[in-house]
């Protein structure tokens, strides 16, 4: 059904837009801009770019980040989909708790999240490192996967399922040949959900960082404080592309966006 | 992207890393007692790895590869953007790194926790290139702990072919003619550290009455300010955007160099001036490979290389002869007129009070 759009809702709209994704478009056409300072137009360049190639400080907290993210996604990602699974298929004494228990985190201020997961490193006398941070960001992803996953849980029919059991399959084989796939579509949006969290995540990551895992957020945000250079509107414009990209490949996945498809 | 949430009642990240600090100090044991730091005592062999903890860009880009070939020190060089997060990382019990960045301010803290231990200075031969305006600082009286590293003066940047006069002193600021045209820096320290000198008081006072004038300074002067802003204003500088900046010297220097008209004055009335040291942390896992680098950089040519990529100024001697359009040492006059940030200790919270009101007036 489609409904005609009122010209003013439809002006509303385009201001709403314009201010969500202004700042962003000017950020990435300064990243083309000649002049060392950012906010005059000097010319078109793509010497920040080539510039990003030759920081070797640039390109191995790219490394670095990937590799958490990659990590943390996967972590999160199938610990995420057998919790939901389990929510949604068994009846799970205190199920409400534990629901409760996972939407918290995603409420939590991410400098208390932070905090509370530095304090527990250092009681647990964890040394600070690429592994807190993998492990901080797959706590920090779980409870997102596991709503978008019990979303999709939530739009599946399960008398599949009961067929096959009664046609002789066991529990393992109606997992893997009818439930998983059933269910990949909202495993993978959750996974690309997971990753974008992830990859741009600064707040936790500062917290939980050590010797040798610096990610390109903090990075960026060290060498923003010290001095604007539009090689950091290089790389912001790069992570922008990246992010924008997975996150409208995870819409596309959605169990929502599926199920107007079927 | 991570959805914004709402931040837990409205503390940002840097308060709540500073109230941290605050709290361990408060409580403060032996957290990070040193084990062996006798300044006399002999280093293990050279190991294969050295751990830094530093700002962004604050080495010469080939500083760490010509280190690394030259020792065969595999070095891993990790961020912080401010000196909070350095000092409650490390404090949170961050073990690791060898060699951290210290803003002079946060040495006392950084020794009263135990977190850095003496070097032996009989390894880094090299501090003899360094400068006398640069040792026996009010943070480290005797020189047992800190390197001094980059330096720089709070002032005023201003553009010739707009201000009608050279500024006088941080009076300018109050200054209703320029209004729209100013900018103070973004940090407490500096912006109502002006504001205490203009009225002839130490930047580091801590009574409450001093602290209060020196609010209503402040508050006064914001009226005139287009906002507080740190090293971005650089380019309102170039721009014309902005006429006058309180602003430190190494970033005036690097506007300067789009920009001729920029010049940089030392207020009549006074300012301040800090240094960032090296610090070796205590219980560092390679000892040794940091007091190698404590003394490389302190080479004429490092340290040079160094001052050149970030334009602040270098603490070094040797290394200052060798630049082309150093950042000067400061005249005995203006010498005279400046003072070292210390330590607040507990008045820091009181401070934080006095900035978040003149934020919020």
């Amino acid at each position: 059904v489609t409904a005609r759009v009122r010209p003013g809702l439809a002006a509303f709209v385009a201001v709403v837009y314009l201010l969500l994704h202004l700042p962003v478009a000017v950020l990435i056409a300064f990243s083309f801009n000649a002049s060392r300072f950012s906010t005059a137009w000097t010319g078109f360049t793509l010497d920040w770019y080539r510039r990003l190639a030759e920081r070797e400080d640039l390109l191995a907290a790219t490394g670095r980040s990937l590799f958490v993210a990659l990590s943390a996604t996967a972590i999160a990602t199938v610990i995420g989909t057998l919790l939901a699974l389990a929510l949604a298929r068994h009846r799970i004494r205190g199920r409400r708790a534990v629901e409760a228990l996972l939407y918290a985190p995603v409420v939590t201020p991410e400098v208390v999240a932070g905090v509370s997961l530095l304090m527990l490193f250092a009681f647990a006398g964890i040394p600070l490192g690429l592994g807190t941070v993998v492990l901080a960001h797959a706590t920090f992803c779980l409870p997102f996967v596991v709503i978008v996953v019990l979303a999709r849980l939530a739009g599946m029919d399960q008398s599949l399922e009961e067929a096959a059991m009664i046609l002789g399959a066991d529990e393992l084989a109606t997992f893997r040949r009818v439930t998983l796939p059933q269910l990949a579509p909202g495993v993978l949006a959750a996974a690309l959900l997971a990753f974008t969290l992830s990859i741009d995540d600064f707040v936790i990551t500062s917290f939980v960082a050590g010797p040798g895992s610096s990610t390109l957020p903090m990075l960026v945000y060290s060498m923003v404080r010290r001095n604007v250079d539009p090689t950091v509107n290089a790389i912001s414009a790069i992570l922008v592309v990246v992010t924008t990209v997975l996150v409208l490949a995870a819409g596309r996945l959605s169990p929502a966006s599926l199920a107007r498809r079927e | 992207m991570r959805p914004r949430l709402p931040s837990a009642a409205g503390w940002s990240r840097r308060e709540l890393l500073r109230w941290l600090g605050l709290a361990a100090l408060a409580g403060c044991g032996a957290r990070g007692r040193p084990g062996d730091d006798r300044p006399d005592r002999t280093l293990p062999p050279l190991e294969r790895e050295l751990a830094i903890y530093n700002w962004s860009d604050y080495v010469a880009p080939g500083t760490i590869p010509a280190f690394e070939r030259e020792f065969g020190v595999r070095v891993t060089y990790d961020v912080f953007e401010s000196n909070e997060e350095m000092l409650a990382k490390l404090q949170a019990g961050a073990r690791g790194y060898d060699l951290v960045m210290a803003g002079g301010n946060y040495v006392t803290p950084l020794v009263a926790l135990g977190l850095v231990a003496r070097p032996s200075w009989r390894y880094v031969p090299n501090r003899s290139n360094l400068s006398p305006l640069f040792r026996a600082l009010p943070f480290d009286p005797r020189d047992e702990y800190t390197l001094p590293y980059q330096w720089a003066i709070t002032g005023i940047a201003w553009r010739r072919d707009r201000l009608p006069a050279p500024p006088a002193g941080w009076g300018l600021f109050h200054d209703r003619s320029l209004r729209g045209k100013l900018t103070q820096l973004d940090d407490m320290r500096d912006a109502i550290g002006a504001w205490l000198r203009y009225r002839g008081r130490s930047i580091n006072a801590t009574d409450p009455g001093l602290l209060a004038d020196a609010r209503t300074d402040a508050i006064r002067a914001k009226a005139n300010l287009k906002a507080y802003i740190s090293s971005p204003v650089k380019a309102q500088l170039v721009t014309g955007d902005v006429w006058a900046a309180q602003l430190w010297n190494g970033d005036a220097t690097q506007a300067r160099a789009e920009q001729p008209a920029i010049e940089f004055t030392v207020p009549a009335e006074g300012s301040s001036m800090w240094l960032d040291n090296l610090v070796l942390t205590s219980r560092a896992p390679h000892p040794r490979a940091a007091h190698e680098f404590m003394n490389y950089v302190l080479r004429p040519d490092a340290g040079a290389a160094i001052s050149r990529a970030t334009g602040y100024g270098t603490p070094n001697d040797a290394a200052l002869a060798l630049l082309d359009d150093p950042v000067r040492y400061p005249s005995p006059a203006e010498l005279a007129r400046l003072e070292w940030g210390a330590d607040l200790g507990r008045a820091t919270a009181l401070w934080d009070q006095i900035w978040t009101e003149i934020k919020a007036a």
